[in-house]
């Protein structure tokens, strides 16, 4: 600290620089004798030697996007849900699974279990079109209308079902296919995704959520079963 | 010239820890960032009217159910807890949206059943002076069905911008058990 005395203000400076002890001789004749470009280089040489012997500089691994290879009936954890496939179903119509097929199409069913690992409700029909896809599915209905995939409760039909926290709700995901496109003991392919958990930081107070972007978790191939009109269906009506 | 006027080394540290003292002081008095969030909370009992800000709430029913069933035949086993209540706005209707019935459980929010198809589900608008009798069915976990629960009523989901809110508290361990309830259409009271 600076003495606060004014007076003596002046006469400080001159004072100080004399103060100042000169440095050691060897501490002189090593700066004349080393430039600093070596100084730097060794420094960086020093450093980099030190991150190498605690593996610092070896290639980093491979960023993993490990996608599983489900077998239906295998549980996928996704951190908001844990979804279980079952089965593929061809069936002509299946009211009240919220797909509605135009003369020409039919009606594919995938059905699954969903259970709710988080502790708020999650609505099942938001994001459904990006956590679930079938491979080969045309992007535009007969109709010239988007392809558009629904959600319903095997049990009751509730379209696009709320999944309360810790239950476990069957669910019947249904696209309307081209009448033609697909037949008995076929193989579809079904990817299933997971969405984020995002955190808002930066000067938010807002709460964390799920949402896109989905991240692919895993393939799963199923058989189709073709019950035509589907006298014996097991999905609601 | 003259020179500066210099304070004392006592003063300038006085003024500094001043300033930081000061400074301590408006943060702890500054409103956090969910002050906005913040209701005001009345609690309800069966049975007896509650006035919010705009609602006015009358909890008829509270009661745990391993079964559900709606008028029109359609039924659910599970563990429910079901609340039924009149509920009417009592001075604007513009903003009158009962958007907000959940049911907490330690961490976990729970909202009424969308089941069958969302034709139980109590949401809708209030109208002044005409309470509209109304069934909030919640399937818990059942894990949950022996914890403490806690049933808020509020009119925005998403804004709840020091607002009102109804509460009710219970003990669902010590809750009377039917074996069916029954979710009554949404209804005016006559």
């Amino acid at each position: 600290m600076r003495s606060g005395d004014a007076a003596t203000d002046d006469a400080a400076k001159p004072a100080l620089e004399q103060k100042r002890a000169p440095a050691p001789k060897w501490v002189r004749s090593a700066a004349k004798a080393l430039p600093a470009t070596w100084v730097t280089t060794g420094a960086l040489v020093l450093f980099l030697g030190v991150t190498a012997l605690f593996g610092g500089l070896a290639a980093a691994p491979p960023v993993k996007h490990h996608i599983a290879q489900l077998a239906p009936g295998k549980a996928l954890d996704t951190g908001q849900l844990e979804v279980t496939v079952r089965r593929a179903v061809l069936i002509d119509e299946l009211p009240g699974s919220g797909t509605v097929p135009d003369d020409g199409e039919r009606v594919l069913v995938v059905t699954a279990t969903m259970k709710n690992l988080t502790d708020a409700p999650v609505q099942s029909g938001v994001f459904a079109d990006e956590q679930i896809t079938v491979d080969g599915l045309p992007a535009q209905r007969v109709n010239g209308r988007d392809e558009v995939a629904s959600v319903a409760r095997v049990d009751d039909a509730t379209l696009s079902p709320d999944i309360q926290p810790g239950l476990a709700v069957d669910v019947a995901f249904t696209w309307p296919v081209p009448a033609d496109l697909l037949h008995a003991d076929d193989t579809i392919d079904v990817h299933l995704s997971k969405l984020t958990w995002f955190e808002p930081k930066f000067l938010s107070d807002e709460a964390p959520f799920w949402t896109t972007p989905t991240i692919k978790a895993a393939d799963m191939r199923l058989a189709i079963d073709d019950v035509g009109a589907g006298a014996d269906q097991e999905a609601a009506g | 010239m003259k020179p500066p006027r210099r304070f004392s080394p006592l003063a300038r540290w006085g003024a500094g820890v001043g300033l930081v003292v000061a400074a301590w002081g408006v943060i702890a008095v500054t409103p956090d960032d969910h002050f906005a969030d913040h209701v005001f909370v009345e609690h309800a009992h069966l049975d007896t009217a509650v006035d919010g800000r705009d609602i006015r709430i009358t909890l008829l029913d509270f009661e745990k159910a391993q079964s559900v069933q709606d008028a029109h035949g359609w039924h659910a086993d599970g563990t429910w807890v079901v609340a039924t209540f009149e509920a009417e706005a009592l001075t604007n209707e513009k903003e009158s949206n009962l958007q907000r019935i959940e049911l907490h459980i330690g961490d976990r929010t729970y909202t009424p059943s969308d089941r069958p198809d969302e034709r139980t589900t109590p949401l809708g608008h209030l109208a002044v002076g005409i309470p509209a009798t109304m069934t909030a069915a919640f399937e818990i976990d059942a894990d949950d069905a022996a914890e403490h629960a806690t049933l808020e009523i509020a009119y925005d989901k998403i804004g709840r911008v020091l607002d009102s809110e109804i509460d009710y508290d219970a003990d669902l361990a010590k809750l009377r058990a039917v074996p069916s309830a029954k979710i009554a259409d949404r209804k005016w009271s006559e």
